[in-house]
């Protein structure tokens, strides 16, 4: 019964793929901090052909009563639609520029679908991080039945930090298994010596295997790297690297604490797309009378069965603010979400490991604000698919941080647009790009509001209830 | 009226230090051991910019200069502690081949390392970064310091090639798995490893903690001409004269009370056969504190009081190829200067003030320096 249901969404959405639709909303969040209210879109062949607000007409008007539309979200450091998601990785060697993850993607995944009912239509799916260069990424449309050429070879990945050496033992061993690099400085070691060799081959006009063009492509500036660095220190390296090896177009990704390197990034015009934010590194945080306590290794000991624990109880309260009236989390006051945090310090496994009290650093949280304020390139990314590490979490929590509220839409759709360099296309509400978009009940940025529509190339892929007639 | 006056005198004096922070900053004391030339008695330095402008028996006091005065005490440089780990956490030991010259000690740097702050409070200024014992090559270390805020900066990225004859160098399951190995791994690969070694200017930094690794270390001595630095503990006490003679310094780590008097002779009997001498702290694995109590034992073992502090300061630095920059109370050099109850190696003597790169180290800054040498962060809101 459900897949004829689906099905029969799928003819509709096919007939009505020349004609024009109009969404009609409350609000339209456009992408680039303008807001239209109230909003109609108009869409046709598969493009925004008009937004407005005053009345359009088209053969299908789907009203959304008082949703708010705003552009599909992009996430540009993503394993969904893989079926080992970031466990993705070609191990037997340490530097492996000639994979290319995007073979492997499945968009009909679940964990694809689940980012594409969040509103999440865009994707950079990336391998994992245990190779030093780990190969292609490639930007990907969450709905199967997108017909985009994909321009492949356009990313390279180079993991720097402890990822690629992790249970490296440094004790010798010839098997398969056993590989090199087993310290921070020795993952610097294979970036640095691999592009070199590629330098001097190309300085001295010898021949290059096929597997290592990619590297020429990233050094003649043909593909951007992106640099996966989740703290400042790995942040540094990238830019260090970067100067030192003069490569062209570059990305820092997956960052957990990046704002300690907020001048340096912005001095060098290199963007960055943040990293995991959720609510348990903010509880940690707070919970602490108030003191910042940060964990030592920033979220990555922080494991989702914690979230797991955790999440219900802000879901609560958060509900119990909304009941109060209180809709707009930053609205929220200092006791409000120190008794948050209190809630989420109790809840079994948060609060252990190594931790460092020191108020002169800057919560993890209101990084993306710090970096906004320096003029940094940045976006959320790294959403995942379990409550409360949804792509849209991230930015309501830094919003709750002092982030300005447009501005954290926009970290979800032009900037990792224009970060990605697919803006043309992609990332805000104008006639002529993609109609990539999601209807939201309410403001997107208050935890109550949930998706009611969401619509990629034009195609309804998630319909508001009522149209469905049910 | 006279309370307000009152108040008002004590705001500017509570402002005072905060102008000063730029780095202008006085400092006089009832004695001023320079290391590099004449001591001062009285004496005071001046330090503007960041920068030691001038020393002597007295000196000019611009306006706004932060004064510190202590007619007690002795102004000494600031330490350099020529090897630990601070710094670098988890990223030193890429031990799966034996032979890695070109790893660099620089690219594992972490700032947010907490052991930084605890050098800063022992009066450390700045420190040798070594790769970690895994190799017989194991890379280029660096020469770190911190701001007075605990900010880690680079002096010196390439400053020496680490050799490792120690067994943990070889204890491992590749080639080599002796030390005659690793040395003919190292006589075979040397020549491009001491070009290597040439590129940068303090050429070895050779590992061993045994008389017979000494003897093997001599061989690359020789080798290196004389560009070799001696990485060692008080235990290589047969090969005194020979490593006096042939590496251009000894840096000795764990000359630790516990010593018996014969081992923690060691180091004053290298001095006497016109050896010259570092200390290093081993931090984070012992305190920070570890670097003067070395010279604490080594003055109990004999060593001239003089001679404790030119290991800790400008011995240190001319070994690590940093002597331009810190070392001595000289003008020019980096504002790194420590005041003592008494000459610092004098057990007794109390650490009472670190000004590192002009700038005191203050509760302000983040960072308390308790009587024992040890750290605490400022808290957040207690008045």
């Amino acid at each position: 019964m459900k897949k004829m249901q689906g099905l029969l969404v799928l003819l509709l959405c096919a007939a009505a793929l020349d004609a024009q639709t109009v969404i009609k909303a409350a609000k339209a969040h456009l992408g680039d901090g303008r807001v239209v209210a109230p909003a109609w879109v108009a869409v046709s062949g598969g493009r925004i052909t008009e937004v407005s607000n005053e009345a359009l007409s088209g053969d299908e008007v789907v009203d959304c009563g008082a949703g708010e539309i705003a552009p599909g979200f992009i996430d540009g450091w993503s394993s969904a639609g893989l079926a080992r998601a970031g466990a993705e990785n070609e191990e037997g060697r340490e530097v492996t520029p000639q994979v290319n993850i995007a073979a492997l993607y499945e968009p009909r995944h679940v964990s694809v679908k689940r980012r594409l009912a969040q509103g999440v239509t865009t994707l950079l799916v990336r391998p994992g991080t245990r190779a030093v260069i780990a190969g292609a990424a490639q930007v990907v449309p969450t709905s199967p039945q997108s017909s985009t050429p994909r321009h492949e070879g356009a990313f390279l990945c180079v993991t720097l930090g402890l990822d690629p050496a992790a249970g490296n033992s440094g004790g010798g061993g010839q098997g398969f298994y056993s590989r090199r690099p087993n310290s921070r400085m020795g993952v610097v070691y294979d970036v640095r010596t691999s592009f070199t060799q590629v330098q001097e081959a190309l300085k001295a006009g010898t021949a290059i295997e096929a597997d290592w063009m990619p590297l020429v492509a990233a050094l003649k500036g043909e593909c951007t790297v992106v640099w996966y660095t989740e703290t400042e220190k790995e942040i540094w390296t990238a830019l260090r690297l970067i100067d030192e090896l003069h490569i062209p177009h570059n990305i820092c990704a997956g960052a957990v604490r990046a704002s300690g390197a907020a001048a340096d990034l912005k001095a060098r015009g290199v963007p960055l797309l943040l990293g995991e934010q959720h609510w348990a590194q903010y509880a940690r945080q707070r919970g602490r009378g108030g003191m910042d306590a940060v964990h030592d290794h920033g979220a990555g000991t922080l494991h989702s069965e914690h979230l797991h624990e955790v999440e219900p109880e802000v879901r609560a309260r958060l509900g119990a603010l909304a009941a109060q009236g209180i809709t707009h989390p930053i609205d929220t006051s200092e006791e409000q979400l120190f008794d948050l945090g209190q809630d989420c310090c109790m809840a079994p496994g948060v609060g252990a490991g190594e931790t460092t009290v020191d108020k002169n650093r800057v919560p993890v949280t209101t990084q993306a604000r710090e970096l906004v304020r320096a003029g940094v390139l940045c976006a959320f990314a790294g959403g995942g698919d379990s409550a409360g590490t949804h792509l849209l979490d991230y930015a309501r929590l830094a919003v709750r941080d002092g982030l300005d509220p447009a501005r954290a839409l926009s970290m979800l759709t032009l900037e990792p647009a224009r970060i990605l360099g697919i803006a043309k296309h992609k990332g805000s509400l104008e006639a002529g790009k993609d109609a990539d978009l999601v209807v939201f009940s309410g403001d997107p940025l208050v935890p109550t509001s949930t998706p009611v529509l969401v619509m990629t190339e034009g195609r309804i892929v998630l319909r508001p209830a009522a149209a469905k007639g049910e | 009226m006279m309370q307000r006056t009152l108040s008002l005198l004590l705001l500017v004096a509570a402002i005072t230090p905060l102008c000063a922070q730029g780095g202008t900053i006085v400092i006089r004391a009832g004695t001023v051991i320079t290391v590099s030339g004449e001591n001062y008695s009285p004496g005071a330095v001046l330090i503007v910019d960041g920068r030691i402008a001038a020393v002597g028996k007295d000196v000019a006091e611009p306006d706004k200069a932060l004064v510190i005065n202590h007619p007690e005490g002795v102004v000494v440089p600031g330490f350099v502690d020529a090897g630990c780990g601070v710094g670098a956490r988890r990223g030193l030991a890429e031990s799966q081949r034996a032979m890695m010259p070109d790893l660099r000690l620089a690219d594992a740097l972490d700032p947010s390392d907490p052991a930084i702050k605890r050098q800063l409070a022992a009066g450390t200024s700045t420190w040798l970064v070594l790769p970690q014992d895994g190799n017989v090559l194991g890379g280029r270390a660096a020469v770190l310091r911190a701001t007075a805020t605990g900010e880690l900066k680079v002096l010196k990225s390439d400053a020496g090639l680490a050799v490792c004859l120690r067994e943990r160098s070889y204890d491992r399951e590749r080639e080599p798995t002796s030390l005659m190995g690793a040395l003919a791994l190292l006589e075979r690969a040397s020549a491009p490893a001491y070009d290597a070694a040439a590129a940068v200017d303090r050429g070895v930094l050779v590992g061993c903690h045994t008389d017979r690794e000494v003897a093997v270390a001599l061989r690359l001595g020789a080798r290196a001409k004389g560009r070799a630095v001696l990485f060692t503990t008080a235990d290589t006490c047969d090969s005194v004269d020979a490593a006096a003679k042939a590496f251009s310094g000894t840096v000795f780590a764990r000359v630790l009370p516990e010593l018996s008097d014969r081992l923690s002779a060691v180091p004053a009997r290298h001095v006497a056969a016109g050896g010259v001498i570092a200390f290093s702290s081993a931090a984070p694995e012992l305190p920070a504190s570890a670097l003067r109590l070395c010279a604490l034992t080594a003055v109990r073992g004999g060593l001239a009081q003089d001679a404790a502090l030119r290991a800790l300061t400008l011995s240190a630095a001319e070994l690590l190829g940093v002597a331009d920059q810190v070392g001595s109370i000289s003008s020019g050099k980096l504002g790194d200067v420590l005041v003592f109850s008494k000459h610092p190696a004098d057990a007794r003597a109390q650490l009472l003030r670190v000004v590192q790169g002009g700038v005191l180290v203050t509760p302000h800054g983040g960072v308390v320096v308790t009587p024992h040498g040890g750290v605490v962060v400022a808290p957040a809101s207690k008045e």
